[in-house]
């Protein structure tokens, strides 16, 4: 957190949070400050005033390390031969990931290539003997109460990625099982297997990153990765990853925090809870900590890191690896360019500035499309389009490219009527969002939405006449009255005698008006 | 009634020998099976009231091929729970009478296999399993004939685990014949258990041998005047025999033996702890209604281990933990290579080493009591040397003067049942 | 080698085993004697290497998908059961 952020609006944002006099905090302390008699012994400031008078620009040096899990999309589970997709619960178990007893495991050698692969892609080194351990530790989604993973002789160690200003060393790569599911109760749990055992490659970080900012971006970076190598499907299970953050004190750990805004305010927020501890002279402990998405805090968990102790031993189960040299370079061949090698070569290739290439380049499929549409399309108008519509639409459908089914000969087409002026960009983003829900042709598409260059301009005319003979309409919508936005389109929709589409129709408007 | 079953009824009443007898046996083979091997749909507990009521709901490898060749199970055997014991008697749910003298112990773990197998006149074929001489102890005490296959040619999947590094299935009948029959069904690489190799074979073609210019070393330090006088007697003149068969005899010091007990039981306890987490009641195993938060609940369960079971899942969890791992698990794995490595070697000059079975003959129940929990690891040093090398062994009764029975201990090379199989069967004849 | 009725206890806790006082203090006593004879094999020469000279090397299984068990079967051993789910004790 630097000054540079603009603490003060910051600091009103975190303050705005934590006013709330109710609030049960964690870090129950009466208020020093105001020396406000507090009512009840729930009833603890968070130090609303202290935000006020919080020391941005003496706030210490963060030290961020992370411990990223990718679940991978091999068929079966990591140590048997069950569905490794999530389903109603407990559908996809056995005895083995059940840790019944006299049941043993047997590695997937899918998994173990996958992470080879993304060792190697990840430029770290190959342990020459791969060893698996038990972890032993007792919670109830782990049923053997103990996890299968990796410790001494990891799939590989030392490697490296690079993000927007500097190298994160990456400490290890290992392979392991996953845990089930819990769903908390008021006085039980209730757990779920069908996770349980499913394969994951942990990747451990050194401690380099110094804001929320270089997390995001590596793990923006280490996703593309993952997308080229095709190992990791977001739709059925996320990435979780441990966040170990000190400051001037121990390091905290956070653990089990998915998506990356829960992960940035994560980050945001331990890293004031830190520095606030620390300018009020108190201690920073070694704690386990977990991040509540509801209230948006870190919050303890119950036993400490340091009771536990997981005697780890080698997994007499399960024998040792040492793939050959040829297996090796075999599965080094099936790696694709990879990202960074992507956007270098575009750079050079396809005159782009290095953030263009970035946004073409974090998906390989769109990058691939942009490859295979250079020579056929203006390339000034494609790299914009694709960078900003095409996959604003995706996002907007949460779908990938190949899942649309779109072809490519039909995005060449769509680009030729834009850039033909035939279609204006903003109808070409109709059409595609007809076609990712409903794939079929243009020429149809263009029929039914009533868009063409003729029909386009008169709808443009239209509009232009309508809000001329309409100004009060205008001003109210412009004030905050919906209903006048409404009434503009129904004027514009009668006067093509239905034939507009009210959707578009009402996006131009608001385009016209801005 | 199936006269099977009325013999198997009649001699649990009066020994012990089950845990569960298989009511619905009516036809095929029958075999009895230690209770810690998995079996579908038959109660399986391991020995302990941890399991008391546990159903497996799948077969055992084992099972699996046995039942292919029309064997059928008739009951599954009292034994130390989890293979905890060398007399049979750390458990709760049967204590199994030596057939020789009901006053005495059947040894263990599988003793309740061991004392049926000897008492009926039906039944050939028994199972049962070694961790550290499990197999071979009984057999020496009730004067049947086990066979502890090397690691890794019986596949463990369905073996309830105790020390999955030392863990094996082995038959324990009344003849070496049987003995070879039934190993060759049993054995064979397994899909299921990747510890399994492929280096089975038919071991009956290794019956009526010559055994002549048979190279057998007897290991000095286990003739010491720790073993009782019966016993050294007892085994001089069966190697007396085996000389005038025309084996060459040869007497050879392996120091590193002293030291196999510590390294045997840090590994085998620090892997038996992390095997006995599963157990904290759930999915399977004691359990109750969950009211407190885990850990509470957890313990809850966990607190209803026997005195030897907690004994020794607090020892292996000691000698794995941080601070402590190097100086115990590490250096005992590292005794246990330079040991394999030590008789990799032997094995180039010898085709078999000899030892007594046990140090003592069958103690009587009283006697046992007194022991401490040391003195009682202790005597498991003769069959711990094959037991932490993974090397195949055979205990063989042999001709004595006591009323008691006495074993002797028969050491080939990794997958040289052969040899155990042709000496063995010389001997008998 | 100093075992106390401290280390057995924070031992008992790792391995989520409640001990009575009786039971602490046997353990202390009997673990004293067997960890210090254990600890004998600090004197032997050995190879700084733990892997298995008997380990199997590189067996691995295809990435293919079995059918899983029956509910019936995966409850068979259970009571604590709530629909699909196994019901645990509270976390919280």
């Amino acid at each position: 957190m630097k000054n540079k952020e603009n603490p003060k609006k910051l600091s009103v944002f975190w303050a705005q949070k934590f006013r709330t006099r109710r609030e049960i905090s964690v870090f129950a302390k009466p208020c020093k400050i105001s020396k406000r008699s507090l009512k009840g012994a729930k009833s603890r400031c968070f130090g609303g005033c202290e935000f006020r008078n919080l020391n941005y620009s003496n706030f210490s040096k963060v030290k961020i390390g992370l411990e990223v899990h990718v679940p991978l999309n091999t068929k079966s589970k990591l140590f048997c031969s069950c569905q490794a997709v999530p389903e109603k619960p407990n559908t996809n178990v056995c005895e083995i990931c059940l840790g019944m007893p006299g049941s043993k495991p047997c590695l997937n050698k899918k998994a173990l290539e996958i992470a080879i692969g993304l060792a190697i892609a990840l430029k770290s080194n190959l342990s020459k003997t791969i060893l698996f351990v038990r972890k032993t530790y007792f919670y109830p989604d782990l049923p053997k109460k103990y996890q299968i993973t990796q410790y001494e002789n990891p799939v590989a160690v030392n490697g490296k990625l690079k993000i927007l200003n500097k190298i994160i060393p990456l400490t290890r790569i290992q392979l392991e099982e996953d845990p089930g599911s819990i769903y908390h109760k008021e006085d039980r749990a209730l757990i779920d297997f069908n996770r349980s055992g499913v394969p994951l490659i942990e990747i451990v970080t050194e401690p380099k990153f110094e804001n929320a900012k270089e997390v995001l971006d590596f793990l923006q970076r280490l996703s593309s990765i993952l997308d080229y190598l095709e190992i990791y499907n977001s739709k059925d299970f996320s990435i979780r990853t441990d966040i170990n953050i000190s400051t001037i004190g121990e390091k905290v750990e956070i653990k089990n925090v998915s998506g990356s805004k829960n992960i940035e305010k994560a980050i945001n927020f331990e890293t004031i809870r830190q520095n606030l501890l620390s300018q009020r002279g108190e201690k920073i402990e070694q704690r386990t900590m977990h991040f509540d998405k509801e209230t948006e805090k870190t919050f303890p968990s119950r036993t400490k890191e340091s009771e536990e102790d997981y005697g780890y031993i080698l997994e007499p189960d399960l024998p040792i690896i040492e793939l050959s040299k040829e297996e090796i370079l075999r599965i080094k061949k099936s790696i694709p360019e990879l990202p960074l090698e992507k956007i270098e070569r575009f750079e050079k290739q396809y005159d782009l500035n290095s953030d263009e290439a970035y946004v073409i380049t974090i998906e390989k499929e769109i990058a691939d499309l942009y490859e295979s549409l250079y020579d056929k399309v203006n390339s000034s108008f494609l790299k914009n389009w694709i960078s900003v519509s095409l996959k604003k639409v995706l996002n907007y459908n949460n779908k990938k490219f190949s899942e649309t089914k779109i072809e490519v000969s039909q995005i060449e087409k769509l680009i030729k009527k834009v850039t033909s002026k035939e279609l204006t960009p903003r109808s070409a983003e109709f059409v595609l969002r007809e076609l990712v829900n409903t794939p079929s042709e243009i020429s149809i598409i263009l029929e039914k939405l009533n868009i063409s260059k003729t029909s386009n301009e008169e709808l443009n005319s239209l509009i232009e006449k309508t809000i001329r003979e309409n100004r009060k309409a205008v001003e109210d919508y412009k004030n905050g009255k919906e209903k006048s936005l409404h009434f503009l389109i129904g004027q514009i929709v009668k006067a093509t005698n239905g034939k507009a589409d009210a959707k578009i129709v009402k996006e131009l408007i608001i385009e016209r008006i801005k | 009634m199936n006269k099977i079953l009325k013999e198997a009824k009649k001699i649990n009443r009066e020994y012990n020998t089950f845990i569960t007898i298989n009511e619905s046996f009516s036809e095929g083979i029958p075999i009895v099976v230690k209770d810690n091997i998995c079996t579908l749909d038959l109660k399986t507990t391991a020995g302990s009231k941890i399991l008391e009521n546990y159903v497996p709901i799948f077969d055992a490898t084992v099972i699996k091929k046995l039942k292919e060749k029309n064997f059928s199970v008739l009951g599954k055997t009292t034994q130390d729970a989890f293979g905890f014991g060398t007399f049979s008697t750390n458990t709760e749910l049967g204590i199994p009478k030596n057939p020789f003298d009901k006053n005495r112990s059947c040894g263990g773990s599988s003793g309740g296999t061991a004392a049926y197998i000897k008492l009926s006149e039906n039944v050939k074929y028994g199972l049962g399993q070694s961790t550290g001489g499990s197999i071979n102890c009984p057999a020496a005490f009730c004067g049947v004939v086990g066979l502890t296959p090397t690691y890794g040619l019986v596949s463990r999947y369905g073996l309830i685990d105790y020390a999955n590094s030392f863990d094996r299935i082995g038959p324990i009948t009344k003849t070496v014949k049987d003995a070879a029959e039934l190993l060759t069904i049993i054995s064979g690489i397994d899909t299921k258990d990747p510890t399994t190799q492929n280096k089975n074979e038919d071991y009956t073609k290794y019956l009526n041998e010559e055994i002549k210019g048979i190279k057998i070393g007897i290991i000095k330090e286990c003739f010491s005047e720790k073993i009782d006088e019966n016993i050294k007697s007892g085994i001089k003149e069966t190697i007396i025999v085996l000389e005038k068969k025309g084996c060459e005899i040869q007497e050879i010091s392996i120091p590193i033996t002293q030291h196999l007990v510590s390294a045997y039981y840090i590994i085998a306890l620090a892997e038996a702890s992390t095997n006995l987490a599963k157990y904290s009641g759930m999915i399977y195993g004691l359990e109750e209604k969950p009211e407190e938060n885990y850990n509470e609940y957890f313990e809850k369960i966990r607190k209803n281990f026997s005195l030897e079971e907690k004994r020794r899942i607090l020892l292996g969890t000691f000698v794995r933990m941080a601070g402590y791992k190097k100086a115990y698990y590490n250096k005992a794995i590292q005794i246990r290579n330079l040991a394999v490595k030590q008789f990799q070697e032997i094995f180039k000059k010898f085709d078999l080493l000899i030892t007594p079975t046990m140090p003592i003959l069958p103690p009587k129940f009283e006697e046992i009591e007194k022991l401490s929990p040391l003195q009682t690891y202790a005597m498991d040093f003769l069959t711990i040397i094959p037991s932490v090398t993974g090397l195949p062994s055979m205990s063989l009764p042999v001709k004595t003067k006591t009323k008691l029975p006495i074993g002797m201990q028969l050491i080939a090379n990794h997958f040289h049942e052969k040899n155990l199989v042709k000496v063995g069967d010389a001997y008998e004849k | 080698m100093q075992i106390n009725e401290e280390t057995v206890k924070k031992v008992a806790k790792i391995a989520r085993i409640p001990l009575e006082e009786q039971e602490v203090r046997q353990f202390a006593k009997e673990f004293e004697s067997i960890l210090s004879h254990f600890s004998k094999i600090e004197k032997v020469k050995t190879e700084n290497n733990i892997i298995s000279p008997l380990s199997t090397k590189n067996i691995f299984r295809e990435d293919e998908i079995e059918p899983s068990l029956q509910k019936a079967e995966i409850f068979k051993n259970t009571k604590n059961q709530e629909g699909d789910f196994f019901v645990s004790p509270k976390i919280k």
